[in-house]
């Protein structure tokens, strides 16, 4: 195959799927690694790509959405991915409310034998069409304003369950009155879904810092794992460290600068 | 501190170039304190358009010689044998020419192939057989005033033809110097304006258009303006031409082109540099050479302007090419340095001495005045890198 | 009455505490050990005997008499001799000036004239009488490691000394190099002096001491005679239980074999070394110093000639001439930087990171900065590089960013195997944890890890799987799950674990 044939079909490729791998791409065409390093080097210099660590994507002026762009949801997402990747296969895990926990929804929803317990609607309507997981929502009543339910009827169809992992969400975080939910009903839930487990996880953009909130969960050396990205700001970052507590801080090494 | 390195993204990326190399304009005051001195003790004379092309023809040659001696400093390395090469690039030129008969173009080509040659074998014995450039140069100094004082058997070579001579004492008449003024001109707009596009493409700030236009017409004023000083005497001089046009060129080797940044990278950590998958060599190499070809040119305008080969060409230019990097900030530990910085240090050092004799300064005193003029150069910079770091 | 006594010793540096409550005993013509884990305070409390630091509390008492020392001459005064953990000496001179730098016996006519023929009898005699086989005329850069430590152990122990302390000087040493040095230790401690040997290497209590002091977290642990304690024992006493909690390691499926490594060897430092790297693998290498751990790392990226073996990357038989052969292959060699080792301290952020791939920022002839600094801001930002001006040189960076921008360029050349040696040395421990986050991600990302670490917790903390050197050999491989202190401290100090 000629290298301008090669060319044509990495773009369309890329036009379909958006990102590349080079080993993919290798196996695909079935010339060596570096060959593709440097026809994707020459897909750059045409700015049709960007080169990341260990492929490319399609240069985001061409395709990317808007709100794809935005700095807090590419937070957002960069958080979901990693907090995906703590989810092992077979198990039974608790989703909390808020867009964070929306979007690791959607990174689970190619799982097989996942079970997912939520009170949020919009997360069981984003996994509605994954195959293989069996999704269960809690009952309870909607809190106004939101997709979330709460409520005696919430807090009944948890009892007896167990999780492996609950992945929490809290609106705030302080470092004296720990986090917190906006709405007591809530918090009651959450103080019971964490009262069954060991290994809960608190997924933590920028937004949550320093921010307070109506109903304390839980403070902050008591949840044990703590997943969010480099914008953590320091106080919390030392006060983490201090307690031993498990911080994971998500990167797109990827794609790094993609903000642009 | 995350948090803010990460959200202010936009300002971080957007005051970029227009930032200025504090040291590059600590010299250029400098020289302007240097010429005001000069001006007011001459009583004018220093500022005459005849003086000032004068000072411009003896920096040339010094000029050219310090934009290569640059770039082995910066490599960490140092090259002592420079004045004997040029003497004896210079020698072989007149010798052809003279003795031979050739013709002048033939015999500046012998010239600079020569440079290049002894440019490989001095940098195939530092990078390949890893002798240490001090010796190596030092040896080169000796080994090519020798070769001089046997090629030349000892007499002056001159006359030369005509054409030859003109290379190092004519002057471009005056309508094509004002025609590569305009050449010039435009070029600069160009690369400001394609600058100016660049940067708006890859989303940078760029400055305000009055600010730009602004910025363009000054350019233009001074090139305007040296070019008016040089016509108004006789013309741009040759050598001073082909100053402008090499300096161009090593400007743009130095900070431009992937062989420029190794150098830099190399002199700077040269184990992180082979670490980072850098052939050290082969790029050190190429410095030499590119040195060794300045120096077959440096040996052909001398012998030009002399119009004849002396035994003696070329002692001691060296050390005013490495005096010339020192002023320009070059840091003799490799790393640290620029081709216009250098090119001021000539330039310093050329008006120190045309400002001297102006006075009538005795001998002695013109070294002694030029000593610690280059200790208080390093000291300075050194000062100030103090500061900084 | 005691030789020396320290009483209830206690030091803190940068508000840390190195050393709490420390009491230890050394009686004249006393084989002394002192055995601990990286970072238990071994060498602080070297330095306190020595003069080099102050104690904040406690006693030093020297002959029952109370002392505080101001600086490392008065110890030197009062008999007390310290052969640091780093070399020290004069490779140009002569094993006789060495041994007599600073003291050197004056010409009984004309002082200020050395009186070379006394010191060479002195030299003479001393080597004669405890059967040292060294020319005291020859250069010391001719001479072994070993012999050059010797000669150290020798300034030390021939002007008078009183107590002797030794910084882990047996660590590179031979065995027969070691057993000359001990030859000569016992016959100076059967003349009354004193000796604290502070070592890494069980073996060497095989062969010395007659009492053991045990350091952990900067606290004496256990103290008592050699013959009272097994090796076994005081491992047990060294390894601290508690589990590593907050090293955040997300353990990713390993995927396809990145590198292997048959039969490496490079004598005498490497000998036979056969491992496999996987791609989403954090392959931890213990091991003490002169284990040969470093010399590996050097040798897989490249930096290194081996003399036997092959190395196997993406399934192809690669042979390295140099780094550069390396690099074009994906991988990269990554070590602590406390002065900046591995940058370029003159050039600004961009130019450092982008140094690795060039022709990624060039347009034909020329580099086109703007997109450099566009390319180089996405790492910047993403690993949090804290810049003091947005042109800041790298020498005006942090120790914690310097690292970060090392990390950042081999990101940037998109490199595969990362080999890092002791990446996190030095840094503060906010900044250790961002290195760990991104070692996390490389690894989700598909690249594969070589970890080096001197901190145990650290280590095993971060790694999947962790290998240990001892003698430039592997013996042993640990799962993360099996590997304890106790078992890691038992093989890479030369013991067997079962």
């Amino acid at each position: 195959m000629f290298t301008i044939e090669r060319l044509q079909r990495i773009r369309r490729i890329l036009l379909e799927k958006k990102r590349v791998e080079v080993t993919e791409l290798s196996q695909v065409f079935g010339v060596s690694e570096s060959t593709i390093r440097r026809d994707l080097d020459k897909l750059e210099k045409e700015g049709f790509l960007r080169k990341t660590y260990g492929g490319a994507v399609l240069a985001e002026d061409s395709v990317v959405a808007p709100e794809d762009n935005d700095p807090l949801t590419m937070e957002r997402t960069k958080i979901a991915r990693l907090a995906a990747d703590m989810v092992g296969e077979g198990e039974a895990i608790f989703l909390g409310g808020g867009p964070v926990c929306l979007r690791l929804a959607a990174c689970l929803a190619g799982r097989q034998r996942l079970t997912v317990v939520t009170n949020d609607l919009e997360i069981a309507v984003e996994l509605a069409e994954a195959p293989y997981v069996n999704v269960k929502v809690t009952g309870g009543e909607l809190i106004p304003g939101t997709f979330s339910l709460a409520g005696s009827g919430a807090l009944e169809s948890i009892r007896g369950l167990c999780f492996n992992k609950p992945f929490l969400a809290p609106t705030g975080a302080d470092l004296k009155f720990g986090y917190a939910v906006p709405t007591l009903g809530e918090a009651q839930l959450i103080r019971a879904v964490t009262a069954v487990t060991q290994e809960i996880v608190a997924l933590l953009d920028r937004t949550v810092f320093g921010r307070l909130a109506l109903a304390p969960v839980a403070g902050l050396a008591e949840i044990p794992t703590v997943v969010t990205t480099n914008l953590l700001p320091h106080d919390f970052k030392a006060f983490y460290l201090a307690h031993q507590v498990k911080v994971f801080t998500a990167y797109e090494l990827a794609q790094p600068g993609a903000r642009r | 501190m995350a948090t803010q390195g990460a959200l202010a993204v936009g300002s971080h990326a957007s005051r970029s170039r227009f930032r200025f190399d504090l040291q590059a304009y600590v010299m250029v005051i400098a020289l302007l304190v240097i010429w005001a001195l000069f001006f007011i003790l001459t009583k004018g004379t220093f500022l005459t358009p005849r003086n000032l092309s004068n000072l411009a023809r003896q920096m040339s040659i010094t000029g050219i010689l310090a934009m290569g001696m640059v770039l082995i400093i910066v490599a960490g390395h140092i090259d002592l044998s420079i004045g004997s090469v040029v003497g004896l690039c210079g020698a072989v030129a007149a010798i052809l020419q003279v003795r031979m008969g050739w013709t002048t173009p033939a015999a500046v080509l012998v010239a600079l192939m020569l440079g290049l040659a002894v440019g490989l074998w001095q940098g195939f014995w530092v990078c390949y057989l890893r002798v240490p450039a001090f010796i190596v140069t030092l040896g080169g100094m000796m080994i090519f005033r020798g070769v001089i004082l046997g090629v030349t058997e000892g007499q002056t070579i001159s006359p030369l033809e005509p054409d030859f001579v003109r290379i190092g004492q004519s002057f471009l008449p005056l309508h094509i110097g004002w025609l590569l003024a305009g050449l010039a001109a435009l070029c600069c707009i160009y690369l400001r304006l394609k600058r100016r596009w660049e940067r708006q493409r890859y989303g940078f700030e760029i400055l305000p258009l009055p600010l730009e236009l602004a910025a363009i017409a000054g350019i233009i004023f001074l090139i305007g303006l040296a070019v008016l000083v040089m016509n108004s005497y006789e013309g741009v001089p040759i050598p001073v031409l082909l100053l402008l046009l090499l300096a161009v060129v090593f400007v743009v080797i130095s900070r431009k082109t992937k062989f420029g940044r190794y150098l830099y990278a190399i002199g700077g950590n040269a184990e992180a540099a082979r670490l980072s998958g850098i052939d050290i060599r082969r790029n050190t190499l190429l410095a030499f050479v590119l040195m060794g070809l300045l120096c077959g040119i440096g040996g052909v305008v001398l012998t030009a302007r002399l119009n004849g080969a002396t035994t003696s060409a070329g002692t001691s230019f060296e050390m005013d090419a490495i005096a010339s990097c020192v002023i320009g900030g070059t840091s003799l530990m490799g790393g640290v340095g620029s081709v216009v910085g250098a090119i001021i240090g000539a330039l310093v050092m050329a008006s120190l001495d045309n400002g001297m004799v102006l006075l009538n300064t005795p001998t002695f005193w013109q070294y002694i005045v030029k000593g610690l003029i280059l200790m208080v150069a390093v000291l300075i910079d050194f000062q100030t890198k103090q500061r900084t770091a | 009455m005691s030789l020396l006594e320290l009483s209830r010793i206690g030091k803190s540096s940068a508000g840390r505490p190195v050393l709490q409550e420390v009491d230890l005993v050394l009686e004249a013509g006393q084989g002394h050990i002192l055995i601990g884990e990286n970072g238990a305070g071994k060498s602080t409390i070297c330095r306190i005997i020595g003069g080099d630091l102050c104690q904040d509390q406690g006693e030093l008492r020297l002959d029952g008499k109370v002392r505080r020392f101001a600086s490392p001459r008065e110890a030197r005064a009062l008999g007390i001799r310290v052969v640091p953990e780093e070399q020290a000496i004069f490779p140009h001179l002569s094993v006789a000036e060495n041994i007599f730098i600073g003291e050197e016996p004056s010409h009984p006519w004309f002082p200020p004239i050395v009186d070379r023929e006394r010191m060479f009898a002195t030299c003479y005699r001393f080597f004669r009488e405890y059967g040292i086989r060294l020319d005291p005329d020859l250069p010391m850069h001719l001479l072994g490691l070993g012999e050059q430590r010797l000669v150290e152990i020798l300034r030390a122990a021939m002007t008078d000394p009183r107590l002797i302390v030794m910084d882990e000087v047996t660590a590179s040493l031979s065995e027969p190099e070691r057993q000359m040095i001990f030859g000569l230790l016992r016959a100076l401690m059967a003349k009354g002096v004193g000796v604290l040997l502070v070592t890494h290497r069980l073996e060497d209590l095989r062969h010395f001491g007659d009492w053991v002091t045990v350091l952990k977290e900067g606290r004496v642990a256990a103290s008592g005679p050699l013959a009272a304690l097994s090796l076994p024992e005081i491992v047990k006493l060294m390894a601290r239980e508690r589990a590593p909690a907050c090293y955040p390691r997300l353990r990713c499926k390993p995927g396809r074999v990145l590198l292997v490594v048959k039969n490496l060897s490079r004598p005498p430092i490497l000998e036979g070394i056969d491992l496999v790297l996987r791609s989403g693998e954090v392959l931890g290498l213990a091991g003490l110093l002169g284990s040969g751990r470093t010399a590996l790392a050097r040798a897989i990226a490249g930096i290194d000639r081996i003399s036997g073996g092959e190395i196997w990357i993406d399934g192809r038989r690669v042979t390295l001439k140099n780094p550069s052969d390396a690099v074009r292959l994906g991988m990269c060699y990554l070590t602590e930087d406390p002065r900046g080792k591995g940058l370029f301290l003159s050039l600004n952020v961009p130019a450092n990171i982008t140094i690795t791939d060039m022709d990624r920022v060039r347009d034909g002839f020329f580099l086109n900065f703007y997109r450099e600094e566009l390319l180089a801001r996405g790492y910047i930002d993403e690993l949090g590089i804290g810049l003091p001006n947005p042109h800041a040189t790298t020498a005006q960076l942090s120790g914690g960013n310097r690292q970060k921008v090392v990390l950042a360029k081999w990101l940037y050349r998109s490199a595969r195997i990362f080999v890092l040696d002791e990446p996190t040395k030095g840094l503060d421990i906010e900044t250790k944890l961002d290195f760990y986050n991104i070692i996390n991600e490389l690894t989700r990302c598909g690249a594969g890890v070589i970890f080096i670490s001197s901190d145990l917790q650290e280590l095993r903390g971060m790694s999947d799987r962790i290998l240990v050197m001892y003698g430039g050999r592997l013996v042993g491989e640990l799962a993360k799950e099996e590997a304890t202190e106790e078992r890691l401290l038992m093989l890479a100090m030369g013991g067997d674990p079962t």
